[in-house]
């Protein structure tokens, strides 16, 4: 029976030839149980990233949380977890950087922990320089992984006790070593402190919004970077002094490698705020926002959207290329795929045999509604993403844990 | 090695019923046959191809199977339309043939580091046995080898890395070295029950495509084309039924899937395969040495490749389930010395888990025109081929397209069906347009077949 059946795959796999059938927007995949996170939804996660080889990594962190954990879901099946690597108490975790066939990058604190997909164990990358042992951080690191024949890098801006000043760096993933060595500039400059960072693919640019003095002066840039980290494009922000570190939330993005927009994230003192900088004028600019209640930037089919909440709904607003919003609209493949899970049955192949378990009134881990959180999700396949949903709560010792499953969803936007 | 080949050469002396057939055969009994190709992965580790478990590609010339017009040569000795073997005198119980491929190699990659951008010497130089016969009426077998002092790239040894001594390891170094290393190209056995039909049990190169179809050691260049080594590349255990016709050959097979053997494997699964070839305008063989002269003919085929399977835990627990579908078309032509071909691939994999189907496409197109300088003795054949792939099609698209020319030049040993020795000087160019990447290279192959 099962011949036939392999026969009659093969007749059907010819007469349809080629096609191939993606999930619709907010339909939802296999759910993928890996395991529980302290608090409850929405809880200190980071979009999820996946590598060529269809593993998926998930980061348990935030920026304003100075620990992390990891799970790793393997193309196969099951499921990884215990690595915690993060440096520093001041920072925290800031996303994803990049990944190849079969290992991601993450940048958490002031390291860039290495993880691999084929066995979850995970490694910082240059914790210590190769020549002097000197004790390196990770002040800022471009979201954007180059796999290439030759090698797997990316740039980043690396400082060690004994610099007065920060060095731009090429970092090699493959033999731990940085090459192209770059001071920062202005050479006068103290207290440089990295603001956000960001990434155009398309124009290999790397963005990053730095903070410094100069002669007693707090400055405020963004800097275009290529791959070998040079700086090839300034532009004097005006507006964001008082910007602390770390202070954009996700990632800064652009589709055109020239015009850079970010959201800078709202504190006790200021809602949150748009942030846009140009290569071509050397001008930036902050913008109040109105209409709807920012959560980040995102970035999908070569355009870019604010995303957020009007309150009640998950809302989004189309950015003109200029970082001019348009109105907010409600985003309905978040809608959808809430509905699409709010009773949903889950794979738990953490451990053999597998099994499933019914969750009902699932919420979105990340952000209030689906979709909507600080980073762009993670392109999973064509309009699909990979995403987090947040089933039964309870309390472990006082501490609320919840369980969290990971699927791919189909995704638009409008 | 020398072992090996003392011994295989001292069987032979004691079980060759008529050793005189080999002083005398001024044919090497290379048939038309698809084999595996060392030089196969163009621009690639070629030790990688003879290590893979899928089986490497080695240029390797098959035994003559008489009247076999499955086996593709491109370049190869005369083959016959059928698989009828009218000019057997009688029954060989063992032949030995092979020949000695050294090999060299410039490449250049602009934006490697320094070691790296640029590299050049000789390849490891391949010997490839095979040995024939017909025990039975109806009944041969083949056993084709590879080797090679640079098949295997194993890590030698590891060093823990403790940087600051105390006594906790950082990291670990390892230590790699090329090891000399053994391939089956084809070990198989072939019953005829008629003429027009074969059954073929072993291991061996399944007719997924036109290249497949071709022995390594008969392929107009040094290697298989990049599209056709990333759809599908080395050996497979099975079995194949092959029916010829001069205006038509239908092959289907059932294989592994996984190019090793399955009784402890994770993955489980059979592969189908299928394969049909239309030559509307008469008799159209795949080997190569055919194809120098004669009238026009054109060749039309197509070819299927499914494989479920059910991919295992390492706990022994049912992991997921996994379809992968591959396609292929292709087209020939040739008159007079012209010869031209080109392939279409394309493959899909989903399985019931990621959502994430795997997809690529790719295909190429190469051409060659034989030249006579002497009849009989010497020729000369200019070359080019180029391919594409992408890869990674549902997922982040990657597209690399490969390009080489060049020149083959030939020396016959009694009849232009035999290429005594084949030297092939041909340019190299590798694009990985989205990794923003160039390689170009050189490759000089001297092939001496015995």
């Amino acid at each position: 029976m099962s011949f036939l059946r392999s026969v009659g795959a093969v007749v059907l796999a010819l007469a349809l030839c080629g096609c191939i059938e993606y999930l619709d927007p907010g339909q939802s995949g296999e759910l993928r149980y890996f395991g529980e996170v302290r608090g409850e939804a929405p809880l200190r996660l980071i979009p999820p990233i996946s590598d060529r080889s269809g593993n998926v990594y998930v980061l348990f962190g935030a920026p304003d949380q100075n620990f992390v954990e990891l799970f790793v879901g393997h193309a196969t099946g099951g499921w990884s977890s215990g690595c915690s690597l993060h440096k520093g108490d001041d920072r925290g975790a800031h996303g994803w950087l990049g990944r190849d066939l079969d290992r991601a990058w993450y940048w958490s604190g002031d390291a860039v922990i290495e993880v691999s997909g084929r066995t979850g164990s995970c490694r910082a990358v240059l914790d210590r320089d190769p020549a002097s042992n000197a004790n390196l951080q990770f002040q800022g690191a471009i979201p954007l992984v180059r796999e290439t024949p030759s090698r797997t890098f990316f740039v980043g801006l690396i400082q060690s006790p004994a610099d007065r000043l920060p060095f731009f760096v090429v970092v090699d993933l493959d033999i731990q070593r940085y090459t192209s060595v770059n001071v920062f500039e202005p050479t006068d400059a103290s207290n440089v402190v990295v603001l956000g960072v960001g990434a155009d693919p398309d124009s290999d640019t790397g963005f990053m919004v730095v903070k410094y003095e100069e002669a007693g002066n707090p400055v405020v840039e963004g800097l275009f970077l290529d791959l070998e980290g040079r700086i090839t494009g300034r532009a004097t922000i005006s507006g964001a002094d008082e910007v602390e570190e770390d202070g954009i939330a996700g990632y800064l993005q652009s589709i055109d490698g020239d015009i850079v927009i970010g959201l800078i994230r709202a504190t006790a003192d200021t809602e949150a705020r748009l942030l846009v900088f140009d290569r071509r004028t050397g001008n930036g600019r902050v913008e109040n926002i109105s209409g709807i209640l920012p959560v980040g930037v995102h970035r999908f089919d070569d355009r870019l959207y604010l995303v957020g909440s009007n309150g009640s709904a998950p809302g989004i607003a189309p950015l003109s290329r200029t970082g001019d919003p348009s109105s907010a609209l409600t985003w309905d493949a978040s809608n959808s795929y809430a509905s699409a899970v709010d009773d949903v049955v889950v794979l738990d192949d953490r451990s053999d045999p597998r099994r499933t378990v019914r969750w009902t009134g699932t919420r979105s881990a990340i952000g209030p509604y689906h979709f909507v959180s600080e980073h762009s999700p993670d392109v999973y396949a064509d309009g699909t993403t990979g995403w987090l949903i947040a089933g039964p709560s309870f309390t472990v010792s006082g501490e609320p844990q919840t369980s969290v499953a990971f699927g791919p969803v189909g995704i638009s936007y409008p | 090695m020398s072992k090996l080949a003392t011994a295989l050469l001292a069987i032979a002396l004691v079980t060759n019923s008529a050793p005189s057939a080999w002083a005398q055969d001024e044919e090497p009994t290379f048939g038309p046959d698809s084999g595996s190709d060392p030089q196969a992965d163009d621009g690639d580790d070629d030790d990688d191809d003879d290590v893979d478990d899928e089986g490497a590609a080695a240029d390797q010339p098959e035994p003559k199977d008489d009247g076999d017009s499955s086996s593709g040569t491109e370049t190869g000795p005369a083959a016959d339309a059928t698989i009828t073997d009218a000019t057997e005198p009688s029954r060989e119980l063992f032949r030995i043939n092979g020949y000695i491929q050294p090999q060299f190699d410039f490449r250049y990659r602009p934006s490697a580091f320094p070691r790296d951008r640029t590299n050049y010497g000789a390849s490891a130089t391949r010997t490839g046995l095979i040995m024939t016969g017909e025990p039975l009426a109806k009944w041969s077998y083949t056993f084709h080898v590879v080797m090679s002092a640079g098949l295997l790239n194993n890590v030698g040894s590891i060093e823990v890395i403790d940087r600051d001594g105390d006594g906790t390891p950082e990291d670990v170094a390892e230590r790699r070295q090329s090891n000399p290393g053994i391939f089956i190209e084809r070990a198989v056995v072939d019953y005829r029950p008629m003429d027009s039909m074969r059954v073929r049990l072993g291991q061996m190169r399944i007719p997924f495509t036109i290249q497949n179809q071709s022995p390594n050691f008969s392929l107009l260049f040094p290697g298989r084309s990049g599209p056709n080594q990333f759809f599908l590349s080395g050996t497979d255990l099975g079995g194949l039924v092959t029916y010829s016709h001069p205006l038509f050959q239908a092959s289907a097979g059932v294989f592994n899937g996984t190019g090793a053997d399955n009784t402890t494997a994770s993955v489980r699964g059979l592969l189908y395969a299928l394969r049909f070839d239309v030559n509307p305008l008469g008799d159209f063989p795949f080997s190569g040495v055919v194809n120098r002269s004669g009238p026009l003919r054109v060749g039309l085929g197509a070819g299927l490749l499914y494989f479920p399977s059910e991919q295992f835990e390492a706990s022994g627990f049912e992991g997921i389930n996994v379809r992968d579908l591959r396609a292929s078309l292709s087209a020939r032509v040739k008159v007079g010395g012209l010869y031209a071909q080109a392939e279409l691939l394309r493959r899909q994999r989903t399985d019931n888990l990621s959502s994430r189907p795997v997809i690529a496409t790719g295909g190429y197109a190469q051409g060659s025109y034989y030249i006579a300088l002497k009849t009989d003795v010497f020729g000369l054949s200019p070359i080019a081929r180029a391919g594409m792939t992408v890869e990674d099609q549902s997922f982040e698209p990657r597209t690399s397209i490969l390009t080489e020319a060049g020149a083959a030049f030939y020396w016959h040993r009694g009849s232009a069906a035999n290429d005594t020795i084949k030297l092939i000087v041909q340019y190299f160019g590798e694009q990985r347009i989205t990794e923003g990447e160039d390689a170009y290279g050189l490759t000089t192959q001297l092939q001496l077949q015995f």
